[in-house]
């Protein structure tokens, strides 16, 4: 051997090594976020919470995801190779597959490398339906897919599920290609396919974990689960086998925040981090602290520190001085109270009863609620669907909200007047009217329970309150035994019918909680659900918002607001109502934060 | 020790008619945001709670005597995995709490009771009672504020996966915290056995026999006052196993408090059927070993 080729040698030798060692010493990109709540469990088809499925949407992907700064929300592909091919009508749905995604490696592969199958799709859509899973969210497909129904039936009976015969909704057509066949037109079913629940899942690697699969979640995904302390610290970390990818998004030109937050991440490979660390901090005080400290990269800000963080809506000069970025954002939710419609005193479709339940909901005082009990994070709801879910009308109104005069107008026009002299208004027929909240005995729920009784004595009607935990209460309002209950819902999609399926009348048992049971409703939401989004399916969500503001089946009250607070260094970053924290679109200036830090 | 058989029937029947009774359908927790009455009755068959009373009660029993509670309803884990990675962090935190607390009650109420009656007597009983009628959750808030956030001595909050980075960075400040808290009232009680003792009248004598006055309350009066003590050690016990669930919480320590309120939360009947047998049979083994304990200290106890 020459001394030239082995000058060369040494030398390629001494390069690699120092490139290994660079790269060993190259400072990691670590994002440190705090969880709220517990997770429990990262298998797609177990889970239901908001913070499992945190996690989940970085390891499992499904074929569309949204893109991450486009309001109105809009699709983008994930693993998709074209959008899907909607045919019949809304009903049949072909979706082709990316070439050479695979899988994070792990041992159930054998040590080969798993490249993503148009059956792994099939697979997770057929978990949701295994009785031994007994899925939360088999909602998502029952009803849905042609076939899906009966063979959840027969699995049931069976208390077992056969993975191998097909679903004649379900047809794998070749590697990359999947169709599915609808029970009924679903323009919908697009952002079915953007939810993470049906995320590709390799069925290997299900059954070499068993029981255990929650605590190994293998995905295509852009991020690999590293640690896990139950309720505690969730590492994850890149995933080596991710496939290439770089940023990109529509911001609207009209919002410069994401303008800026697209400018930060454009062009990007994604994922930028190497590493994620969430923390279980379940309390706010040192959740705040620990963000204040540094320790944390984003806080939602906890109410009871808002009007110190943020006063008059803008950070205060101490944050703004450490560089605080302040990302206010309006959940697409809503907090409401359904009256049930079968109740023989507050339900039923006739002018006595929807003057009743109207006259409650004007002696509400929402102001009070927003301003006192949620200290100013909440904005009125004035119909049921949130701004930034398609329907959404602005302008829709029907006079004020809080309107106690009007209310007691309402009640004696109606005969609902105090007729034993005993100081409480009383039934049409004598018999006393009697209000009964049911409610949890939280601190929260302990404020509500004061204001209702607050409102209702200065209209005149007896309130009873029923304390319960939750199960129990909900076991009551499945079974029709409530008057009403307050509830909560988020938006799964950002579609009307996400929203007014809680109001359809064939869904009373499941989610119509009240029973509201209106025939020209059910037309208006059937013929929406027959529509592809547009002015047309718009103008039938503010029709069946006025038949809501004319029958009062719910009383509506607020849509939550969130106070995202993030450290200067945090780069591409706000919440995502459907993507949730999207850390693959996150990005760590280093220097930023090590100046700030020192 | 035959006694403990009918107490441990006795928690089981307690626990089994109590969940039953007051702890809610956990298929309601479990069915998600949209359930149909056959996906509830699946969950519920799939748990087990379809089954009727006597059968579950014998489950139970079964689970009890092998040790095998089965998985977590909420999150599909073993319940003895849980048990067994959460006492690890409540017991790093409440080890050290009970024994420093211990150690310093004990000499602290020696010392006091010494000078029984004197100013410093009193301006230490004045701080106990006043320490005493603080709130717990007010000593954490401001603890935490103070020397986790303002002087930056000890993390605002953390656990890690090294048992000496979590002894001696993570867990000081809820020690410190904890101690704090229990130090008043065990000083107090102390104090009292301590005054009970000296004014007996071998200590009278132990004087007039001119003992060194060292050796009359270390060797007599403290050996005397152990008894008490012990008792009060024992039933304090059991609750070091089980934790602290407000430092739990505020610190973000995985520890077995923090779990048995989620359990609660989430109606997980597995975990809390576990830890509350659990419990129970620990504090009926504590119960015993301090009644051994008592032969030990004293020879004049007697087992008959």
């Amino acid at each position: 051997m020459s001394l030239s080729r082995i000058f060369l040698r040494t030398a390629a030798c001494v390069a690699a090594a120092l490139v290994a060692f660079a790269a060993q010493a190259a400072p990691q990109k670590v994002l440190r976020v705090p969880f709220l709540i517990a997770e429990s469990s990262f298998d797609p088809a177990f889970a239901s919470d908001t913070y499992s499925y945190t996690v989940i949407d970085e390891i499992f992907e499904a074929p569309l995801t949204y893109d991450m700064l486009a309001r109105p929300y809009k699709l983008r592909l994930q693993t998709a190779e074209s959008m899907p091919e909607v045919t019949e009508g809304g009903r049949v749905y072909t979706v082709r597959l990316k070439k050479g995604i695979v899988f994070a490696d792990d041992p159930a592969f054998g040590g080969a490398r798993r490249e993503l199958h148009a059956r792994d799709y099939e697979y997770a859509v057929k978990r949701l339906i295994d009785p031994k899973i007994s899925s939360p969210n088999a909602w998502l497909v029952e009803g849905r897919i042609e076939g899906i129904d009966a063979a959840a039936a027969e699995a049931k009976k069976a208390d077992k599920l056969d993975y191998d015969k097909p679903i004649p909704g379900i047809e794998v057509l070749d590697a990359r290609t999947i169709r599915f066949r609808l029970a009924k037109p679903d323009y919908n079913f697009l952002y079915i396919l953007a939810m993470t629940t049906l995320g590709a899942q390799a069925r290997e690697v299900v059954e070499h974990y068993g029981t255990d699969i929650g605590a190994h979640p293998v995905g295509t995904g852009p991020f690999v689960l590293k640690e896990w302390r139950r309720s505690s610290r969730i590492v994850l970390e890149k995933n080596p086998n991710f496939r290439e990818e770089y940023y990109e998004a529509e911001p609207a030109a009209n919002d410069p925040v994401s303008q800026r937050l697209y400018q930060e991440m454009k062009g990007k490979r994604i994922p930028q981090l190497d590493r994620v660390e969430i923390f279980v901090i379940e309390e706010s005080q040192p959740r705040w602290l620990a963000f204040l400290n540094g320790e944390l990269d984003w806080v939602n800000l906890p109410y009871e520190f808002k009007s110190m963080a943020i006063p008059g809506g803008e950070p205060a000069p101490w944050l703004a001085k450490k560089g605080v970025k302040y990302l206010p954002s309006v959940d697409l939710d809503l907090s409401y109270m359904y009256w049930n419609m079968k109740d023989p005193v507050w339900g039923g479709y006739t002018p006595e009863r929807i003057a009743l339940r109207r006259a409650v909901s004007l002696a509400y005082d929402i102001g009070e609620e927003i301003h006192l009990v949620r200290n100013g994070t909440a904005i009125e709801a004035r119909t049921a669907l949130p701004p930034g879910v398609l329907g959404h009308d602005p302008d829709f109104t029907t006079g004020p909200a809080y309107d106690p005069a009007r209310a007691k107008a309402l009640l004696d026009m109606f005969g609902y007047v105090d007729r034993n002299g005993d100081g409480w208004r009383d039934q049409p027929d004598g018999s006393p009217l009697v209000f009964t909240y049911s409610t949890g005995p939280s601190q929260l729920e302990r404020l509500f329970t004061q204001l209702w009784k607050k409102n209702m004595d200065v209209l005149g009607v007896q309130v009873k309150v029923e304390v319960a935990k939750w199960p129990d209460l909900r076991k009551k309002s499945k079974l029709g035994q409530l008057s009403n209950w307050h509830l909560a819902w988020n938006a799964d999609f950002p579609d009307g019918e996400n929203f007014y399926q809680l109001l359809y009348g064939p869904n009373c048992g499941s989610s119509n909680d009240g029973c509201f049971q209106l025939e020209a409703f059910d037309r208006l939401y059937e013929q929406a659900a027959a529509l592809p989004p547009g002015p047309e399916r718009v103008a039938i969500y503010r029709e069946m918002a006025r038949v809501l503001a004319v029958y009062a089946p719910w009383k509506t009250f607020v849509h939550r607001l969130r106070n995202q607070l993030v450290q200067p260094w945090v780069l591409g970053w706000r919440k995502h109502q459907f993507i949730h924290d999207a850390y693959r679109y996150v990005d760590i200036d280093l220097a930023v934060r090590a100046r700030y830090l020192k | 020790m035959w006694q403990m058989i009918p107490t441990l029937a006795g928690v089981i029947l307690l626990i089994f008619f109590l969940f039953n009774w007051v702890g809610g359908d956990p298929a309601q927790v479990l069915a998600g945001k949209i359930s149909n009455p056959e996906q509830i009755a699946n969950i519920r068959k799939q748990l087990g709670v379809d089954q009727p009373y006597w059968y579950q009660l014998w489950v139970f029993v079964q689970q009890v005597f092998t040790f095998d509670f089965g998985r977590s309803w909420s999150t599909n884990e073993e319940v003895s995995r849980i048990l067994l990675t959460r006492v690890g962090p409540t017991l790093t935190i409440m080890v050290p709490v009970l024994v420093i607390e211990t150690v310093l009650a004990v000499a602290l109420a020696v010392m006091v009771a010494y000078v029984r009656g004197s100013l410093t007597d009193r301006t230490i009983m004045v701080i106990c009672t006043t320490a005493m009628s603080i709130s717990f959750l007010v000593y954490i808030i401001f603890g935490q504020w103070l020397f986790g956030f303002i002087l930056g001595w000890f993390p605002v909050q953390g656990w890690s996966e090294s048992y000496w980075r979590n002894l001696t960075h993570y867990a000081p400040l809820p020690i410190m915290l904890a101690i704090f808290v229990g130090l008043a009232p065990a000083l107090r009680l102390y104090r009292s056995f301590f005054l009970e003792e000296i004014n007996q009248d071998y200590v009278r004598t132990a004087r007039a026999k001119g003992l060194p006055e060292k050796t009359v309350m270390m060797k007599h009066v403290l050996r005397n006052a152990l008894i008490p003590i012990l008792t009060n050690v024992g039933i304090y016990l059991p609750s070091v196993f089980v934790g602290s669930f407000l430092l739990e919480v505020f610190f973000s320590i995985p520890g077995l408090g923090r779990e048995i309120v989620t359990a609660v939360n989430r109606s997980d009947f597995p975990v809390i059927k576990a830890v509350t047998v659990y419990l129970a049979v620990l504090t009926m083994i504590v119960n015993l070993l301090v009644d051994v304990m008592y032969k030990l200290v004293d020879p004049r106890v007697s087992f008959k």
